[in-house]
């Protein structure tokens, strides 16, 4: 480009001059001679920079038009990018693999609570997260808090006004009535109930059984 | 150009498939946290003060989170009201270039008429010289101004550019265009800056150069170097159709490429989620897709955010550009009555070289404007193909 320029600035001194001196000297035979000198003058100037380049190989301009930057590309390396958008697209999937184990959770919360007799109080649902496993998101296991209660869902969900009744002090060692088995565990109507909810969720999720953990509270 | 521009990408832009009828996805505002934007804000900042006075400041944090949530409050009447102000500042402001070409050239041709009443006399035509000599050396001065207007505001896009593809480029890699944002970012960072450096270093000076051998050109009837300038110009213009065609041609092929190879990369990959998983495979993808979604809406929301700051940075300098076409353009309508035939020709090749100069700036905008559009379109293509 700076031969360019230079060439138009000769051009532009060239022609100036050129101007003044057909202005400046007598009219005559010496005009026609400084016009045809003045025009042999521009020939000669286009004709340098021609060969100049050619000498130097029209091609050995191009890299200077390009700065060092402008070869580089500019911006960050590729690999920071990559890694950018890799950290915001396993952000999106853990996100994405939480909401998914919180729907799982409270969709099993909802079918354990179908059945009478128990009450299920929680359930907690563990998911492979792994991002490199080939089992990334399958249920690992399905902890459930089950207590005796009022049958199903209906029944919890509903909000009864508590009914205190008397409270009776009695002294002696009577052993309590209710539908715990003997040494406070759950009794065997709950345990049924519940082995059968464990059996159905099992076979909903395509799950082995033993991944189905009940805790009775 | 500008108003084409705008249309095409609200066209392009405002439909966003992936989220616009539907509630916002989960997750936008976490992924908006994990978005590093300060590089393309600094930017923003850091540029002339001059737009702030024209136009209402562009937060580009702001405007992405505004996008997103679909409360953009863009007031296209007061944004054209805007426009209309600053051209008629711009053209009121070279009212006194206006004036003081008129009175040389009235004063050009008081002395033709002088020089012709003597007889043509060398002094009263050396006078006439020097009139003319100053009056072009005026109107190029502000012709040189106008050069480096649209000099600055080719840098400061490739310079925004080479802060807002990455940004897109990040983006398309959330959303799954890994092989997209590998093949795109050598290429579309090495074009972007190259051809913006190219018409910068070479487009813009070879019409300046061209016009001032045009100029040159009309001091004497007998020494023409017009050709030469036509030469000059039949140049830049093909390297400027040239690039754009290179430039575009190279995005399309290499962005169908590898979105086509994430495509199916991703497809292989909901395919084994949706059946390898029993019974909650579905959700699991769905859950997946959601998130994807809201990367999706925040790169197209960035998107539109680029464009419109490309525009507002391509507004001003263009307007600018715009306003000196038409003084030069009256000029040359007032002055042709009065003065010679030369002065009224020559101001009239300048305005024609200024709206050369405006067309290689407006073409630097619209391969960056499509260039946008590309990367961003190539995230909804491999999106949408899923």
């Amino acid at each position: 480009m700076e031969t360019i320029r230079v060439l138009v600035q000769t051009l532009i001194i060239i022609v100036m001059l050129a101007v003044f001196l057909e202005m400046l000297l007598p009219q005559g035979n010496m005009r026609r001679y400084v016009r045809m000198v003045m025009g042999l003058l521009v020939i000669m100037s286009v004709l340098q920079v021609a060969t100049g380049l050619i000498r130097e190989g029209y091609m050995a301009d191009v890299p200077r038009f390009l700065t060092e930057e402008a070869m580089a590309g500019g911006g960050p390396p590729l690999s920071e990018v990559m890694s950018r958008g890799t950290a915001m697209d396993e952000d999106g999937r853990a996100r994405a693999l939480e909401n998914y184990r919180l729907g799982i959770q409270s969709q099993v919360l909802s079918m354990a609570r179908l059945y009478p007799g128990i009450t299920v109080q929680e359930a907690l649902v563990e998911v492979e997260d792994e991002p490199d496993s080939p089992y990334l998101g399958h249920i690992k296991r399905i902890s459930l808090v089950v207590s005796a209660g009022p049958a199903g869902e209906g029944a919890v969900s509903q909000v009864r006004p508590a009914v205190v009744e008397p409270v009776q002090v009695k002294v002696g060692s009577t052993p309590p009535v209710d539908s715990d088995g003997p040494g406070g565990g759950p009794g065997p109507e709950i345990k049924s109930t519940a082995a059968r909810m464990a059996r159905n969720l099992a076979e909903f999720y395509s799950l082995e059984p033993e991944k189905i953990e009940i805790n009775y509270k | 150009m500008i108003g084409v521009i705008i249309i095409i990408c609200l066209l392009m832009f405002s439909p966003a498939p992936a989220a616009a009828a539907a509630p916002e996805p989960a997750g936008v505002e976490e992924q908006m946290e994990l978005l590093d934007m300060s590089g393309v804000q600094d930017f923003i900042s850091r540029l002339d003060g001059e737009m702030d006075q024209a136009l209402p400041g562009l937060d580009f944090r702001e405007t992405v989170w505004k996008l997103v949530k679909r409360e953009v409050d863009w007031r296209p009447g007061e944004i054209f009201s805007s426009f209309l102000q600053y051209i008629f500042r711009e053209v009121v402001a070279n009212f006194s270039l206006l004036g003081k070409l008129v009175i040389l050239a009235v004063i050009c041709a008081v002395l033709q008429n002088l020089t012709a009443a003597f007889d043509r006399g060398s002094t009263g035509q050396l006078t006439y010289m020097v009139t003319y000599l100053i009056l072009i050396t005026i109107a190029l001065g502000s012709f040189g101004i106008a050069v480096q207007a649209a000099r600055e505001v080719v840098d400061n896009m490739v310079v925004f550019m080479q802060a807002l593809l990455p940004l897109l480029l990040t983006l398309l890699v959330a959303v799954g265009g890994v092989a997209s944002a590998a093949i795109f970012h050598p290429i579309v960072l090495v074009t972007v800056t190259t051809v913006g450096t190219l018409v910068k270093n070479v487009v813009l000076p070879l019409i300046f150069f061209a016009a001032v051998l045009d100029i040159v050109s009309h001091l004497s009837d007998r020494f023409q170097v017009s050709q030469l300038a036509g030469l000059m110009k039949t140049v830049a213009m093909a390297m400027l159709g040239l690039f754009s065609t290179v430039f575009l041609g190279v995005l399309a092929i290499q962005g169908v490429a590898g979105a086509l190879g994430d495509n199916l990369t991703i497809r292989t990959a909901k395919f084994a989620t949706d059946t390898f998983i029993p019974v909650v495979g579905g959700m699991f993808s769905d859950a997946l897709e959601a998130m994807v979604s809201s990367s999706l809406l925040i790169k197209n929301a960035v998107g539109i955010a680029g464009v419109l700051a490309i525009l507002l940075m391509l507004a001003l300098p263009l307007l600018k550009i715009i306003s000196l076409v038409f003084i030069y353009k009256l000029a040359g309508a007032v002055i042709q009555p009065v003065g010679d035939n030369r002065l009224g020709e020559c101001l009239n090749k300048l305005s024609n070289s200024l709206l050369t100069i405006f067309a290689a700036v407006a073409t630097v905008g619209l391969l960056f404007f499509f260039a946008v559009t590309i990367v961003v379109g190539i995230g909804n293509f491999t999106v949408m193909l899923r």
